[in-house]
Formats: C-alpha cells, sequence, structure tokens
C-alpha cells in the first residue's frame, strides 16, 4: 500500500532497503507490548527513594519516621557488595553515605505495599545537613572531572600573521531526552540470586552494576529488557541505578519491588544533556582565508563524571566540523558542579559543537561579505584528508554532492540571498548546516573493552533467533537485525526471531549506544548469516559465535589524542526555513530538509524515521526546549514547562539518503542513530538569523532571547 | 452519602455544597486532576444539564459554567475572539473535559478564557439555596486563584451582554503551537459607530496577578476616529505600562512578556488583527 | 461504586470517585494498553474515547463517568477500522517505540469519527494533544492521512 505522500527517498537501490512491517508492529500498535510498567508480577512492592534536597553538605543525622510491619528502609550500609556504580571509567555512590553533592542525589530507599505510604514516609524523614560550599554554573566550576586538548599546525603563528581575529562564546543549554516512557525496573532478589527487568539500552551495564553491588557472581544476576519507550541515551547508564535501588529494596524485604518513576522525578534527577560553554577564535588573513582555528569547550557534568569523560572527547573530536583547518588547537574540559549530573543524549557532545562551529561558520563568512555556503565549501574535508586528530578520512566523503541535493530541493542559495532584503513584521529565513558523526565507540573501545560477541542459533525447525544484547528502543533494530540475517541466509523474515535480551540468554554484544548497532552488530551478525549459509544443517540446532574483529586503523592513542577516533563517518546536511514574527519574536518552522549519508540503509522506512525523527529532536533543542538550573535544580521539570515540539510545531520534511556504501558495514550500512539529530540546531539558528539579520550565539534560542537581540 | 456527590440537578447540587460546603466541585478535572488534593471529596457537576446550556435571550448570551471547551467551539453562538481564545486552549481532549466555569474559577493569571471574557464585559452568576446573584467577572476573580465565591455557592453561568463590535483582535503567545500554557494573551475589541470608536475594550493576560483591563483608558478614546487612535497607540501604550506588571518564571521573562503585550497593544490600536 | 461502559460491556468497579480512570484501567481491569506517560494530561499516552470523544484517561475521575461509554485501544482493536489503521501505520513506519501509539490511534479514532475526510492541519490539530518523541509525527499524520484516503466509507 502506498503512503500518502513520500517525501524520504535514497539515490541507491538495494532489495535490503525495501521497507517491511516492523516485526514488533502488531503488539505495538494494539497496546499489546509489555512495557515495564506493564508487567503482572505477584506480590510486588514498591519503593521511592529519599534524596538530597540541598547542593552540597554533609549529612549529620537522619531521624526515619517509624515505619510499619512490611515497610524497609535501605542505606548504603545495607549494600552486600560495593557501594560503588561504575559508568565508564567512572565511579558514583550507589546511595550517599556521608556527602551529598546535588540536589536530588539518592540517600535512602523505603519499601513497602503501599505507594502512598512511601511518600508519607519520605516526606517524614529528616535530614540534618551541614551545607558544604556549591558551585552551581559552569562559569563558576573550578574541579575539572578530565580535559584533553589537540593541535595540529601552528595556531600561534597563524594568529600572528592574522589580518583579523574573530572570537565567539557560544552557549547550549541542558536537554532532556523525554522519551514518552519514563525509567523504571521490577527487581526480585531470591535465593542468593537477582532478576531485573527494566526499559533499558544496556543490560550488560546493569548486570556489571548489580553484580558489583551485590558481590555476586556474574551468573547469579540475569537482566532482561522489557519492550523500550524511548531512550535517547537517557536510559544508557541511570537504569544501572535504579536496578540497584530496587534490587537492593528486594533484598532486604524479600519481595520483587517494582519502581517506576514519576515523570517530575525522571525529569529532575535523570541525567541529560551537557550544558556547553565553547569559545570559538578564528584567525582570517587579508585575503579573507581562514587560516587557524582555536577551540576552548567546557561541557558541565554535574556532580558526577558519569559519562561526561567520553561525551567530552567526542565533543573535542568533532570541534572542527566537517572542515579540513590546517592550524588547529582544541581544548577542553568536563566540570563538577553541585547539579544532577548529565550523560549521554544523541549525539553525545556532538550537537554542542556543531552548533558552535557551524555559527562561527557562517558569522565568519558574514564578516568576509561572503554567502555561508562559498565560504565553508573551501575547507570541507575530502577523503584522504587527514582528520583533525590526525586520523584519516578513509571512505569517500560525498558532502559536496550532498550539499547540491540539499540547494536543489530547498532552493538554500537563492533563498538565503534573496530573504537578506525584507521589510515587514513577518521575514522569512533559511539556515544550512554540514555536520558529521564517528561511528561506533571512540577508538579501539570496540577491541579493547567491548569485545562484541554475537550468536545465531538455528533452531531444528529451521528458525534461526538472533541472540544479541543490543535493545530495541524504537529505532527498530529487532527488524533490521532480522532483515539482515533474513536476507544473507535467503529465508523468510518470519523464520527470523529476535527477543528483548537477557543476559542469561545473549553474549555480550556490547550496549546500544555511540551509532554501533547497525554498523557494528549488524555486521557481525552478516558475517554469522554467511557462516550459518555455508554450514547449514537441515534439522539440526546450530550455534554460531562471531567475535568483533578491528579494523585495520590508526591506532587511537587517548593521552596525545590522536589517531583514527573512528573508523568511519557519517555525514548530513540539514536545512530549515522559518518564518519570523518580528513583533513578537517567536518563529514557526516552515521547511526542513536532511541529506544525509549513512551508506546502505537497512530499511528505508526505518531511516526515515530515525532522520525525521532526530532533525525534530535537533529543531527542539535549539528553539523551545528550555530547561534551567535555578538554586541548583532543574526549573521545567515537567512536561508541561518543558517544551518538546507537537504536531502542530512542525511540517513534513524532506529527506534523502544518498548511496555511499561502506565497506566494513552489513550490506554497506553506517551508523546513522544519532547523525539525524546533530546538524538540526546550527541550521535552525542559522535561518532565524537570516530572517532577522541578527547573530546569536545561545542555544535555546527562545523568542526572549531572540527579542533581547532584535528590540 | 453517595448521592451527594453525584447531583442530577442543580438544586442537588447546591443542597450539598450548603450541606458540606467544603465539597469540590468537578467539572472538567482537567486542573482538579493533576495535583488532586489530600482527601478532597469531589461534587460532580459534569452531568447537571442546566449547567451545559447555551442560552441566547434578546442582548445576552448565557454560558453554562459546565459547557466544555469543545461544546463551546461547536456551538454556533460563541463571538469570533472568544471561540479564537478557546481553539488555542490545551489540546482536543482537555478541551473536550475542561470547561469555561472551570477556568474562570480557577482564577489563574495565564486562564486562556479570560481576556476575552473581561473585553466582552462578561458577568458571572452565582447560586446557592440562599438565591441567586450575579456580579461582573472583574470583580469576582480577587487575585491569584481567589475568587469571591461563598463555601456554598456555584458558578451556575456566565454571561455575555450582546455586544455588536466592528473588530475583534486575539492573540496568545504560548511556547509551541498547542498544549502551552499562556505567556501573554491579549484580547480587545474595537466597535465604531457613526466615524468614531464607541467602545474599545482591552484586555491583557498573564501580566499581572488577574486580567488588566482599564476603563479609564478606554473612555479616553471614546469619541476618537480610528486614526487619531492610531496617532495616539504610543501614549496609549505608555499609559498602560504601569498596569502591565509580569513576573520572570519558568515560561518566560518579565522582560519580554511586557515587551509583547504593548506591541500587541500597538499593533491593536494601529489597525492590526 | 462506579458502574460505567467499558469497551461495549457494562463494569462496575469498587473504588472511590476520585481514583483516576487510568489506574481503573490499568490496574483494576488489567487493561494496560492504555500508557502512562506523565500524570499531568500533558502528554496524551494515557488517551482514551468516553462518550466518543478522546480524553486523557490520567485527569478523569471515576465519580465523573458515572453511565459513560469508555473504549480504550483494546475495545479499538478488533475493529475494521482498527484494521485499517494498523496497515496504514506499519505502510508510513508511524511506530518506532510504541509507547504513545495506543493514544495516536484513539486521537486518530476520534477525529475520524467526527470528521471522515480531514486536511492534514486538522489531523496535525487532532493529534496536538498527543507527544510523540520517536517519529517527528510527519509519518503519523501521513498515517492517519492514508486511512481517511482508503477509509471508503468505515467512518
Amino acid at each position: 500500500m502506498q503512503s500518502a505522500r513520500n517525501f524520504c527517498h535514497f539515490t541507491g537501490s538495494h532489495s535490503i532497503c525495501d521497507p517491511v512491517i516492523k516485526v514488533d508492529h502488531h503488539e505495538k500498535m494494539g497496546g499489546s507490548a509489555v512495557y515495564i510498567a506493564d508487567m503482572k508480577m505477584e506480590g510486588t512492592i514498591g519503593a521511592g527513594v529519599l534524596r538530597s534536597t540541598v547542593s552540597h553538605a554533609r549529612i549529620e543525622k537522619i531521624t526515619y519516621p517509624k515505619i510499619e510491619q512490611g515497610y524497609a528502609i535501605i542505606d548504603w550500609r545495607d549494600i552486600p557488595g560495593s557501594n560503588e556504580l561504575e559508568v565508564a571509567v567512572s565511579r558514583q555512590p550507589i546511595l550517599a553515605e556521608d556527602i551529598v553533592t546535588y540536589i536530588g542525589q539518592p540517600i535512602a530507599i523505603i519499601a513497602g505495599p503501599d505507594e502512598n505510604k512511601i511518600k508519607e514516609y519520605i516526606k517524614q524523614v529528616r535530614v540534618e545537613y551541614t551545607p558544604l560550599p556549591a558551585v552551581l554554573t559552569l562559569d563558576d566550576a573550578t574541579q575539572v572531572m578530565n580535559e584533553y586538548g589537540y593541535s595540529r599546525g601552528d595556531v600561534d603563528a597563524a594568529f600572528a600573521q592574522a589580518d583579523q581575529i574573530v572570537t565567539e562564546t557560544f552557549r547550549t543549554g541542558y536537554q532532556e531526552q523525554a522519551y514518552i516512557e519514563t525509567n523504571g525496573v521490577i527487581a526480585k532478589y531470591e535465593d542468593g540470586a537477582v532478576t531485573v527487568w527494566g526499559t533499558l539500552q544496556c543490560p550488560f551495564y546493569v548486570h556489571g552494576a548489580v553484580t558489583q553491588a551485590f558481590g555476586l557472581p556474574e551468573d547469579k544476576v540475569r537482566i532482561i529488557q522489557a519492550v523500550t519507550g524511548g531512550a535517547f541515551g537517557g536510559k544508557e547508564d541511570y537504569p544501572s541505578l535504579i536496578s540497584c535501588y530496587a534490587a537492593l529494596a528486594s533484598y532486604k524485604t524479600g519481595k520483587p519491588v517494582r519502581m517506576i518513576m514519576d515523570r517530575r522525578e525522571d525529569m529532575r534527577v535523570t541525567t541529560k544533556r551537557h550544558p556547553s560553554r565553547i569559545v570559538l577564535s578564528s584567525a582570517l588573513s587579508a585575503a579573507g582565508e581562514l587560516t587557524a582555528v582555536k577551540v576552548d569547550t567546557t561541557l558541565d557534568g554535574g556532580a558526577y563524571d558519569g559519562l561526561s569523560t567520553v561525551v567530552l572527547q567526542r565533543a573535542l573530536i568533532c570541534a572542527a566540523g566537517v572542515y579540513n583547518i590546517k592550524n588547529l588547537s582544541v581544548r577542553g574540559r568536563a566540570v563538577v558542579t553541585n547539579t544532577v549530573p548529565t550523560g549521554a543524549f544523541r549525539g553525545f557532545g556532538a550537537p554542542q559543537s556543531f552548533f558552535a562551529i557551524e555559527t562561527h561558520m557562517n558569522h565568519l563568512a558574514g564578516r568576509l561579505g561572503l554567502e555561508p555556503l562559498d565560504f565553508k565549501r573551501k575547507y570541507l574535508a575530502r577523503q584522504f584528508d587527514p582528520t583533525p586528530t590526525g586520523g584519516q578520512y578513509h571512505d569517500p566523503v560525498i558532502l559536496t554532492e550532498m550539499i547540491g541535493k540539499a540547494d536543489e530541493f530547498s532552493d538554500y542559495t537563492r533563498k538565503h540571498k534573496a530573504y537578506q532584503n525584507q521589510t515587514g513584521r513577518y521575514r522569512k529565513g533559511i539556515g544550512l548546516s554540514l555536520f558529521l558523526h564517528g561511528c561506533g565507540f571512540t577508538g579501539s573501545a570496540e577491541r579493547d573493552y567491548i569485545k562484541s560477541v554475537v550468536h545465531l542459533l538455528k533452531h531444528k525447525d529451521n528458525k534461526v533467533e538472533i541472540l544479541v544484547s543490543i535493545t530495541d528502543m524504537g529505532q527498530g533494530v529487532k527488524t533490521t537485525f532480522s532483515k539482515i540475517v533474513s536476507q544473507v541466509l535467503g529465508i523468510p523474515l518470519a523464520d527470523v526471531v529476535c527477543s528483548n535480551p537477557d543476559t542469561r540468554k545473549v553474549p555480550n554484544s556490547g550496549p546500544t549506544v555511540a551509532s554501533r548497532s547497525i554498523q557494528v552488530v549488524g555486521r557481525l551478525l552478516e558475517k554469522a548469516a554467511a557462516r550459518l549459509k555455508e554450514e547449514w544443517a537441515d534439522g539440526r540446532e546450530q550455534l554460531i559465535e562471531e567475535h568483533y574483529m578491528h579494523p585495520d586503523l590508526i591506532p587511537w592513542n587517548l593521552e596525545t589524542f590522536s589517531g583514527d577516533a573512528y573508523a568511519t563517518f557519517a555525514w548530513g546536511v540539514n536545512v530549515v526555513e522559518v518564518e519570523l514574527d518580528t513583533l513578537l519574536a517567536t518563529t514557526r518552522v516552515t521547511g526542513a530538509w536532511g541529506i544525509f549519508d549513512v551508506g546502505t540503509p537497512i530499511d528505508q522506512k526505518v531511516m526515515q524515521g530515525q532522520m525525521e525523527g532526530g532533525m525534530l529532536q535537533g529543531i527542539g533543542y535549539a528553539s523551545m526546549e528550555k530547561m534551567e538550573s535555578v538554586n541548583g535544580a532543574p526549573y521545567q521539570n515537567s512536561l508541561t514547562d518543558y517544551i518538546i515540539p507537537t504536531a502542530m510545531d512542525t511540517v513534513n520534511f524532506h529527506t534523502c539518503m544518498v548511496d555511499n556504501p561502506y565497506q566494513n558495514g552489513p550490506f554497506g550500512a553506517k551508523g546513522a542513530g544519532e547523525l539525524t539529530l546533530v546538524g538540526a540546531a546550527p541550521a535552525y539558528v542559522a535561518a532565524v538569523e537570516n530572517a532577522a539579520g541578527a547573530q546569536f550565539h545561545q542555544i535555546p534560542l527562545t523568542p526572549e532571547k531572540i527579542m533581547e537581540v532584535i528590540a | 452519602m453517595v448521592n451527594a456527590f453525584y447531583p442530577k440537578t442543580l438544586v442537588q447540587a447546591l443542597q450539598a455544597k450548603s450541606e458540606n460546603p467544603s465539597l469540590v466541585p468537578y467539572a472538567g478535572g482537567t486542573d482538579l486532576m493533576v495535583n488532586p488534593k489530600e482527601g478532597a471529596q469531589f461534587l460532580f457537576i459534569n452531568g447537571i444539564a442546566e449547567l451545559k446550556e447555551i442560552a441566547a435571550a434578546p442582548g445576552s448570551l448565557s454560558i453554562g459554567a459546565c459547557c466544555t471547551y469543545t461544546g463551546l467551539l461547536e456551538s454556533k453562538k460563541m463571538p469570533g475572539v472568544l471561540h479564537r481564545s478557546i481553539i488555542e486552549i490545551a489540546s482536543p481532549a482537555i478541551r473536550n473535559m475542561g470547561t469555561v466555569g472551570g477556568n474562570i474559577c480557577n482564577a489563574s493569571p495565564a486562564g486562556d478564557t479570560l481576556p476575552p471574557l473581561y473585553a466582552l464585559d462578561a458577568r458571572v452568576r452565582l447560586a446557592s439555596v440562599r438565591g441567586t446573584r450575579e456580579i461582573p467577572l472583574a470583580t469576582f476573580i480577587l487575585g491569584v486563584r481567589r475568587i469571591d465565591l461563598a463555601p456554598d455557592e456555584l458558578l451556575v453561568s456566565v454571561i455575555l451582554p450582546g455586544q455588536d463590535f466592528t473588530q475583534g483582535y486575539y492573540k496568545k503567545i504560548g511556547a509551541r503551537s498547542a498544549v502551552a500554557i499562556s505567556k501573554v494573551s491579549f484580547a480587545a475589541f474595537k466597535k465604531v459607530e457613526g466615524g468614531v470608536v464607541a467602545a474599545i475594550p482591552m484586555a491583557f493576560g498573564s501580566v499581572a496577578e488577574t486580567v488588566v483591563r482599564s476603563p479609564e483608558i478606554e473612555s479616553a478614546l471614546i469619541g476618537k476616529t480610528p486614526e487619531e487612535v492610531r496617532a495616539t497607540a504610543e501614549a496609549v501604550v505608555q499609559m498602560y505600562d504601569p498596569l502591565i506588571k509580569p513576573i520572570d518564571d519558568q515560561r518566560s521573562t518579565a522582560q519580554y512578556r511586557k515587551k509583547v503585550c504593548l506591541a500587541l497593544l500597538a499593533d491593536f490600536l494601529s489597525g492590526g488583527g | 461504586m462506579i458502574e460505567f461502559t467499558l469497551n461495549g460491556k457494562p463494569v462496575q468497579v469498587d473504588c472511590g470517585p476520585s481514583e483516576r480512570l487510568l489506574d481503573i484501567i490499568r490496574d483494576r481491569l488489567g487493561l494496560t494498553g492504555t500508557k502512562e506517560g506523565c500524570g499531568e494530561g500533558e502528554c496524551g499516552a494515557c488517551s482514551v474515547l468516553v462518550d466518543g470523544r478522546l480524553a486523557n484517561s490520567c485527569l478523569v475521575a471515576a465519580g465523573s463517568i458515572m453511565g459513560a461509554s469508555v473504549l480504550t485501544i483494546e475495545g479499538f482493536r478488533d475493529t475494521e477500522r482498527y484494521k485499517l489503521l494498523e496497515r496504514t501505520f506499519a505502510c508510513a513506519g508511524a511506530v518506532q517505540c510504541g509507547f504513545c501509539t495506543p493514544g495516536m490511534v484513539m486521537a486518530a479514532e476520534a477525529l475520524l469519527s467526527h470528521n471522515p475526510r480531514p486536511t492534514e492541519e486538522e489531523i496535525r490539530e487532532a493529534i496536538s494533544g498527543n507527544l510523540c518523541r520517536c517519529t517527528g509525527y510527519n509519518m503519523i499524520v501521513d498515517a492517519i492521512l492514508t486511512a481517511s484516503m482508503e477509509g471508503g466509507g468505515l467512518w
């Protein structure tokens, strides 16, 4: 059946791209898919978290109310194993011991049969704090979690010889993932073993966390993913924490414990995108050449590192955007503030960097009297160019073709010039952005830490089961993995099974992050399926195991911050068109175009969903998604006050994928999950700048902020 | 006493309220249910037919307090500006349940129907077992979430005096196109008779504790031609300035609110809309 | 005792008058197709039809629906209308994580049963109270528009 309109196409062709009905469509449509809050289990009790109400303090004394039979209080002393949660290279307490470092930090858990009574008890707890000095803003921060720097060429010489030096400071705010399903788990401690069901991205991260918290052998902990209602990075590390709470509560009470987070609590205390301050300084020669760029990036990591060190790495790696800048210096740090720890959100440091570099490049063009695209074209990276960190763009870079398509579909070049001479209250604006996203984990993490393993289990009835730890959170990976396997084996899609991962049944294929699922794990499944095809024996049970093999790259060195940071890159061009009401400083998006190179799309409809969904998240990030920290806590902490776009805030998007198969990806596919968000914000801001005839330096670029400049 | 919660008629409802003044009237529930007060007992008036009537009489329109927003949108009798304010409220699901009476009794500074109702000189009819009384909406709402409603009274209807306006103007500014609490809203009408302004009610929402309307400033414009009004727009804006006292909050800033609200006023006075 | 019609059948629930319809549906009656996303009427994941009108069940008190007719996704999914929507949503790729989907489907039914041939604008408005974070909405709008065009007398 044809859709009413088709605004998405792929310039290549491969039968794998043809859309199929997603394997989980039926149950999600009709409401029978079982999300964690839908799971029915006999005898569960609830649990609530007692949280710090101060930003930084020593806990002197806690006085609990008298609690009834059937209720229990769990604090750090009840933790049988270690009170340390490992997230990447960082540590944070599962439950606070004597110090709290942010409003919302978990101190204790109260568990029992009645949720309202639990809330009552928590209200009645008296915590006596001795306040300690609190750092509440990025600008005031002095404690550094981690810092890196790298450079190439001779930046100082270029600056010394510069005709103009342009320095700008860009700022970005929090972005809240706002998955429609909040965080939640059910945990059961029984006979010295723990089982946790949850809405989560990374079953083995949770497995590691619970194993450590309990000091249990690995086979005594079992993590099972429930159908997951959106995540976007917000369920990458947070579920490890909440799983520990529920498991500890179950351990202490002997009952299964169900913790489904209330929306406001979720928004106040779970991880969100790092706010940033990025200072860009560029040297322009008398001839109008961009001769050098200095980038200085600061990310607000909140109270604990968590994933901040890794977010920082990515933000710095892509600090120079898609440009080949000969003289470049990049430095950055993640800082500690006494606020909610920040974490992963689709893009993972890249959206901040691209907002800054693209907007800065637009401003430089303006300085030189050039159209932004004419200026940017001179510095575009090409295949075989060195990357900023001394790696290489090994694979074809087809930005020029993509820019051509973007221009053809949106009429950007003509409009951008024409819109510069408007009068009247309503003014149109159009903006364009160029961006990339490194696919997979940075450097050699895949080879040295993750060591992804996949299993294909052919049952006796010749149905083939995919056993991986990758979770479907809406991005359709159950469907795309099944397509890869079915296509290689030449068997019907219906004969391929892919269930939500259960750590007891699947090998560790790594976490569902970093745009690695299709490119890395999909590739392993492609190989496994090829091997199964060769060794196929009708009617016999067969297990094929495939291990990750690192491609031949320029080795990544974290200390020197050099080498191939990623195996390959995905690329994007976005154009956004707006209408600005200059009386009220409000905007309306009137058009959006996305041209993407993700290699071969494993399913065109799935990719269309990624492109449209990611772009709207990026537009929201740029325009209306304002979350401020006031007195150390998120001020907009409900879906009423944290504004994400509705169906009336957008228009039909026009998207296009260009054919550029990646030799090491399944059927030529590359990572795509995050790319689609990364470029929309700078394109939106450029559009508003075009309409307003003004320059902006921060997002979210709300009407209030626009008005400050154009009034 | 289960029956006390589900009155079938207004008389029953008033009786119940008189016997139990602490009963909370439940019309649409869209505000009550967001943060239900501990132990609140509801008086369900959402099914009472008398409270859902829309009756046009010579010189006035009476709107039952329990008319849902959707009901009002589907009635052809709503003045255009009121219709426009209702269609921008929240979402279809909220509009299906939420009521104009609830919007009034909530008395939020950001209530969406309030600026048009103030500009239309709306009156409210209140009833109790002791009788009924009718007062201007502008005196019914006393402050933020405070109304002149006795514990045994219920809001029964909103009454709009019949007026023929030449032009209506409405603008709501929210953070997005739907489901947005108003940052600023402005409702105004112009009645031009014999070439001069006969009436020019203007009402501002979300920029003070209650809707801002100034009969004094309006009366200064009566008798002027529309051109004269346009010419004095700046001076009029200055006159409103001290009455517009917005705040900074999670939605917007005082500075922005003041700027746009006066910009909307100027636009209206200059013949915009 | 609260009495109403649920998915065409009379039900009696022994609960307080201020209990949320959402909790009655999910917890007391075990129908978990209707979701809770925010608990304050912003996201629409809890959308059901009450007397044929879209409502946020997280904001509906039990006492306010005495004698009313409530339709949830479980009641709707056996209909021909639903089957068409299931097909058009599949073709349009309109389901990703699926958490907003039952609410979107109920919003689509609420729209089409009152307006069988809506414009794209009207569809956007009809789902304006249903937040989706995954799809960007356009594919959902596409699915509903296609259903309305291929509906052939279903609505």
